[in-house]
């Protein structure tokens, strides 16, 4: 008996835009001029809200913040797609999507400044909180995705996550259980090439991540993540499949961080320069720009304009979000973990309460 | 007074940090978000960005120095806005007057006190320092950690510290401390191994047992039980029955002795309302609805059905409900609904044996009806001995809520109408 071929595999990687910012005219989707302007102004949001937050955590005003520079196409793209019923289930560099989809960015603020209160998100915007662990709300997506199915409810579930997490067990799970039970779930890997210190190549000898899902039985496409359009007819395909029964899919989004993993990170440490020189000329933001400049849909001092617009918002937001952090008591901490308070907690949130009326009072006496 | 900016903890707890390079000097005019200076921490080399606008008037460290976290990195002039400076040098207005940038002041002095206090007064008035495990161990050992020196790092108590103050202050005044009172008495039997006196078999607690498990043992834990135990002769009922069985039968009714129990709980507990109660938080609650729960044996094990307004249906809707419902609960198709919202209970053994028992409340009702078989004994009535049927009954109560008599009372009650059925007719507990 001889040897014989019973499957074979293609992978295929979708770009629209050039690095100068001209569609293909085959691939180019058609959207409103309202919706395209949209996007623009929500990466710009995007980009602001690093600025702004990285600032704040250098001053001590705020906690350990993941930037989304670069990646910004990515996120606001999937945002654009995805109908307002449909669930986002985020890790934690995913600020613009939750802005855009509504999460006021005073919420936004008040998470990375410590307070839960910051994950508390309108239930109607049918999105998750932050998820730090690495791969986990991979599976909580796919759980949603089966409530509904169950329900029959035709809605899409977008879930994202990194390079990295794709060597994670959950990542493999929720993948094989979501082909399994045909889930509408859209996997969205942002690929940004590097997993804090880890290079894309230490990830896996996999050409690329898109591919994983044929192991699983269904359709992975790498999708240039600095191209807006890209990812926008990438996500709103898959998000239609999955409405539509047709099972999940895999995006592979090429993008790069083109600043640091945490505000505790220093790539400079680990990446060449040269790496870094060579993705500044695809800047989504660059790149969409042209394109809308090129469509009349944008004079060029529009951005300048729009960005310090967005610029003095997101102080605004800050600064309420500081107002409202001023008000919380270290005690805040003991409020979210149990719906009541064990008896075992109790006795330390009265020695919580106790110390910090102390040092309180100290600061007072001496201030 | 001069404005502060604190050394911020750049990292994710990193203790401190490198001043690599100043990018203002002393006198510089600089606006907000400016970077000043250029910082290595462990883990990062960053830019810093002013929190505010102002003059700097003091840089506190030289390039190459460590700064801890927490410490005064620089100093502004006092309350002047880089705007104001370049103009003129106008005099401070009050602090009050000026706009802080939200936090900055502040919250550095709550996390962390200055340096200089730290070295100078460890644990002063501060909590003193130790691991969970460590505090976990004074606990178990009734020692108080604020009075511990410790000689680890920082004045750290360490667990060897905590030994040696507990031998040390126990030596003088006790000889023989109680140890953590673990006799074998003691002993946890829910884990024990029993596999070592013989053979055994393990059947994991799931499903309605772990609920019923459940339920008992708040039940157990949470109330005080007290049992009453009486008999009512029940001869004229049980004729009444024998009477009017084919009345029901043709209806397609099986009638019990159930209904009517049942009834005659309704009138007893519009009379003492007590046992048709619950004590909620600091309030008892009273409840002007008869709901019965009442105790079905099913091959998954006790379920307790609810038959909602007893007091306003017939005996025979109120029999074909009973009968409903117990053939829902073994059937396992019962809606949840109709598991909730008891008032009080009924539990009958009667049909497989027994003479008295003490039932166990159903959480969180105040009181449970509990009925033996009803059989037959000799009773002196009039200097005569007759035969006559009885019905034990055994009624738990909760003895936060109500007291022996009001049961005793409640249970006569029920008795009067059980023995004499025929008041059924006439009473429904409002006369």
């Amino acid at each position: 008996m001889p040897r014989r071929i019973l499957e074979s595999f293609e992978v295929s990687n979708l770009s629209i835009l050039d690095p100068e910012g001209r569609a293909d005219p085959q691939l180019e989707p058609s959207l409103p001029t309202a919706k395209l302007k949209q996007i623009f102004e929500d990466m710009l949001l995007l980009r602001e809200f690093d600025v702004r937050a990285i600032a704040m955590q250098r001053q001590g005003r705020m906690g350990t913040y993941a930037p989304s520079t670069g990646q910004e196409a990515v996120q606001i793209a999937a945002g654009a797609a995805l109908n307002p019923t449909d669930w986002v289930v985020p890790s934690f560099r995913e600020q613009g999507l939750l802005l855009s989809r509504g999460v006021k960015a005073s919420t936004m603020f008040l998470f990375f400044m410590g307070s839960e209160e910051g994950n508390r998100l309108p239930r109607k915007l049918r999105s998750l909180p932050y998820c730090v662990p690495c791969a986990t709300q991979v599976l909580h997506a796919v759980g949603i995705g089966m409530a509904a199915k169950l329900k029959k409810d035709p809605v899409a579930v977008a879930t994202f996550f990194g390079d990295g997490a794709t060597s994670e067990g959950d990542f493999h799970e929720a993948l094989n259980f979501a082909a399994v039970y045909q889930s509408p779930n859209v996997f969205l890997c942002q690929n940004n090439q590097w997993a804090i210190s880890t290079p894309r190549s230490a990830q896996t000898r996999s050409a690329t991540l898109a591919q994983k899902a044929i192991a699983y039985g269904f359709s992975g496409l790498q999708v240039d993540g600095n191209d807006v359009l890209a990812v926008y007819s990438a996500v709103d395909a898959a998000a239609k499949r999955a409405r539509e029964g047709g099972g999940p899919s895999l995006l592979e989004c090429m993008t790069y961080r083109l600043g640091v993993h945490t505000t505790s990170d220093d790539p400079g440490r680990y990446r060449p320069a040269t790496e870094l020189e060579a993705w500044i000329p695809k800047d989504p933001i660059d790149r969409f720009e042209k394109y809308l400049l090129a469509k009349g849909l944008l004079q060029s001092d529009d951005r300048a304009r729009l960005t310090a617009e967005i610029g003095d918002r997101l102080k605004a937001a800050a600064t309420e979000a500081e107002e409202i952090c001023r008000n919380l008591t270290p005690d805040e901490m003991f409020t979210y973990m149990y719906a009541d308070i064990p008896d075992f907690l109790r006795p330390q949130r009265e020695e919580v309460l106790a110390q910090s009326i102390a040092i309180d009072g100290d600061g007072r006496a001496h201030g | 007074m001069p404005k502060e900016f604190r050394f911020p903890d750049l990292g994710e707890g990193v203790a401190e940090g490198e001043l690599v390079k100043w990018l203002v000097k002393e006198g510089d005019a600089v606006k907000e978000d400016q970077d000043v200076a250029e910082v290595e921490t462990d883990k990062a080399l960053v830019s810093i960005p002013s929190p505010t606008s102002g003059i700097v008037e003091k840089l506190h460290y030289k390039e190459g120095e460590k700064i801890p976290v927490g410490a005064t990195l620089l100093t502004f002039r006092d309350g002047e806005a880089a705007a104001a400076a370049e103009s003129a040098k106008t005099p401070a207005p009050s602090p009050q007057a000026t706009n802080p940038p939200p936090s900055v002041e502040k919250k550095p002095q709550e996390i962390s006190p200055p340096p200089a206090k730290i070295s100078e007064a460890p644990a002063a008035k501060l909590p003193v320092l130790a691991t969970p495990h460590t505090r976990k161990l004074a606990r178990e050992k009734g020692v108080d950690i604020e009075k511990v020196s410790g000689s680890g790092e920082h004045g750290r108590v360490t667990e060897e510290d905590l030994i040696n103050f507990a031998t040390a202050s126990a030596k003088p005044s006790q000889p023989t401390p109680l140890p953590t009172a673990k006799s074998p008495i003691s002993t946890d039997t829910a884990t024990e191994d029993f596999e070592k006196f013989g053979p055994v078999e393990k059947i994991s607690i799931k499903g309605i047992r772990r609920k019923i498990s459940e339920h008992l043992l708040k039940a157990a834990h949470e109330t005080v039980m007290v049992t009453h135990i009486d008999e009512a002769e029940v001869d004229s009922l049980l004729q009444l029955r024998k009477e009017k069985k084919k009345f029901a039968e043709e209806r397609g009714v099986k009638l019990t002795l159930l209904p009517f129990l049942l009834k005659a709980c309704v009138i007893a507990l519009k009379n003492y309302p007590y046992l048709n109660a619950s004590l909620s938080g600091d309030e008892i609650v009273l409840k002007n609805y008869y709901h019965f729960g009442f105790a079905v044996d099913t091959e998954a094990g006790l379920m307790v059905p609810v038959i909602r307004d007893v007091d306003q249906k017939s005996i025979m809707r109120i029999a074909t409900e009973l009968e409903t419902l117990s053939q829902q609960a073994r059937d396992r198709s019962i809606s949840l609904d109709d598991l909730k919202g008891h008032s009080f209970s009924v539990t009958n053994i009667g049909s497989i044996g027994g003479k008295a028992f003490t039932p166990i409340l159903h959480y969180p009702d105040s009181a449970i009806l509990g009925l033996g078989r009803t059989y037959q004994k000799p009773v002196v009535k009039d200097g005569e001995v007759k035969i006559a049927s009885v019905l034990p009954l055994c009624l738990t109560f909760d003895h936060r809520v109500t007291d022996g008599a009001t049961a005793a009372r409640f249970t006569n009650e029920v008795i009067k109408y059980l023995s004499d059925p025929d008041l059924l007719l006439l009473d429904d507990g409002e006369a």
